[in-house]
């Protein structure tokens, strides 16, 4: 019995030199291929057999090998290996005095004819399918442009990465794609005009080089990572106690002007916990992201110590007839790209925005930090959003309370050390 | 030329048609006589050759005359002639500029 080899196939099989090349590197070392598709090839273990060549031949649309070639063939010395892909027939052979299949570069190009007007008419329809999606991101940049200009391309630069992810690899595909048809064109050009093309070297890397199977339990992984991400499973230990956090962080009592204290405190007992809800607790939630694989969340809110019993309740405005409660709630981040720094803190605050108030965004400067912008609610003075950001170290808070955010930008400084 | 629109013809394929000349032949036959008459100087490989008779038989200047198992015989058509015959000439063009210019 022989043994099975399954190996991806590292080269592309429009590379048809290369592919050949390969395969009689994989016979010289014993292994002889039963199955080839652009994805993986299956061996069997067999003898060494240097010396064996194998050429691709272009199937010209067929199922099976015409019987006319299939006897030419032979009668040379050459023996049928099986299809690879849908576009070629395999050919061996281990007689160092079969002649080459092809004699004539000329002929050779035209051999290739058909398989070249094949990835031309592909490519054709490719592009016009690539322009197609880029109009509809375009139609729907220019729609949402009008209807909030802020917030356009920052719904592809949110802090897990995940949009970046696939652009990149979106990009990587069509680079390798595009060079692969181009080798293809290229030496089908070049055989037309009588030239044998010299063998280019493989390419440093390629998509073609990861092997398939890792493809599953990477897209395991990435199913397991969103979902985990979409439902906060990452969020490790989920909502711990401040009083035990090391990492720095923007104390609510330093920004505020007049000692406070938590609802622990003042009652003695924690905050009656609500559904969706964390009012009363000051909690940090570490989380994961690919952009800034640790960041956390602080959240704290803190009370005025007066007589809650002639009070209707509290707000972080301090009117007389409530408790003043301000809250502030702020993610901090470390960017392993940090020139994204800025769109990612802008894209941050967005999403920390309270959906029912008007936002306007004033742009400041401080010798420390690279950027600060401060958001203030129009109508709502007490509901103010700050982002800053150091070499790609990066804070985006809300804040909730009677202080006045921009004389608070040392704090912002301090907190990004 | 009449049969190719991109350029003259390359050796294999002017031997290949000439082998049609006197007679109906099949695929084993034609690398036979390009070996013998070019005294192996033309080598014919069965990838070319297969390529030739499929290139040459869409544009007409060979058509099929039978089928014997896996072997198919053909031979040359009146334009198949008139191309060999174009280029036939354009060589002697070729070969006597080169003379003259060598004397």
């Amino acid at each position: 019995m022989f043994w099975k080899y399954w190996i991806t196939t590292p080269v592309s099989l429009y590379d048809i030199p290369g592919l050949e090349h390969w395969l009689e590197e994989q016979a010289n070392a014993g292994l002889f291929p039963i199955q080839v598709t652009g994805d993986f090839t299956r061996f069997r273990r067999d003898e060494h057999a240097p010396g064996t060549r194998f050429r691709l031949e272009v199937s010209n649309g067929r199922e099976l090998a015409e019987p006319e070639r299939l006897e030419l063939y032979c009668q040379s010395g050459w023996e049928y290996a099986g299809r690879v892909g849908k576009v070629y027939f395999l050919f061996y052979t281990a007689d160092p005095r079969a002649p080459e299949l092809h004699t004539d570069p000329v002929t050779r190009g035209i051999s290739l004819e058909w398989l070249t007007g094949r990835v031309q008419r592909a490519r054709k329809k490719q592009r016009i399918l690539h322009f197609l999606i880029l109009g509809l991101f375009i139609l729907a940049g220019v729609l949402l442009w009008r209807m909030d200009p802020r917030r356009i391309p920052l719904f592809l630069f949110d802090l897990t990465g995940t949009p970046l992810i696939f652009l990149l690899l979106g990009f990587l595909f069509w680079r390798d794609e595009e060079r692969d048809c181009h080798l293809l064109l290229d030496l089908q050009r070049s055989l037309e005009l009588g030239v044998t093309p010299k063998t280019r070297p493989r390419p440093r890397w390629s998509l073609h080089a990861i092997p398939f199977w890792i493809t599953i339990p990477l897209a395991g992984l990435a199913v397991v990572l969103w979902t985990g991400q979409l439902f906060g499973l990452y969020d490790l230990p989920p909502n711990a106690p401040l009083e035990h956090f090391s990492r720095p962080y923007i104390h609510l009592q330093d920004l505020e002007s007049e000692p406070l204290v938590t609802y622990k405190e003042l009652f003695g007992e924690p905050p009656r916990k609500h559904s969706g809800s964390s009012w009363g607790q000051n909690i940090v939630t570490r989380k994961f992201s690919f952009l800034s694989p640790s960041y956390y969340t602080v959240e704290q809110s803190l009370l005025s110590p007066v007589d809650l019993e002639s009070k209707q309740g509290y707000s972080p405005s301090g009117e007389p007839e409530y408790v003043y409660s301000p809250d502030l709630e702020a993610v901090y981040f470390h960017l392993l790209v940090p020139p994204l720094a800025r769109t990612i803190a802008m894209s941050q605050l967005a999403q920390l925005e309270l959906m029912n108030l008007r936002w306007s965004y004033e742009e400041l400067s401080h010798p420390e930090l690279d950027f600060v912008v401060v958001a203030r609610a129009e109508n709502h003075p007490e509901w103010q959003m700050a982002a800053a950001g150091r070499d790609g170290h990066v804070v985006a808070l809300l804040y909730g309370g009677r202080e006045n955010l921009t004389d608070h930008l040392d704090m912002l400084a301090a907190a990004l050390k | 030329m009449a049969g190719r629109e991109k350029g003259p013809l390359t050796e294999p394929m002017y031997y290949v048609l000439m082998s049609f000349l006197r007679r109906e032949r099949c695929g084993t036959e034609i690398t036979g006589f390009v070996e013998e008459k070019t005294q192996g100087r033309v080598k014919l490989g069965p990838g070319t050759l297969y390529t030739l008779l499929a290139k040459f038989q869409e544009e007409g200047l060979i058509a099929e005359t039978g089928v014997d198992g896996r072997k198919r015989t053909y031979r040359i058509t009146d334009k198949g002639l008139a191309v060999f015959q174009e280029e036939l000439e354009r060589l002697r063009a070729c070969v006597t500029d080169g003379e003259e210019e060598r004397q």
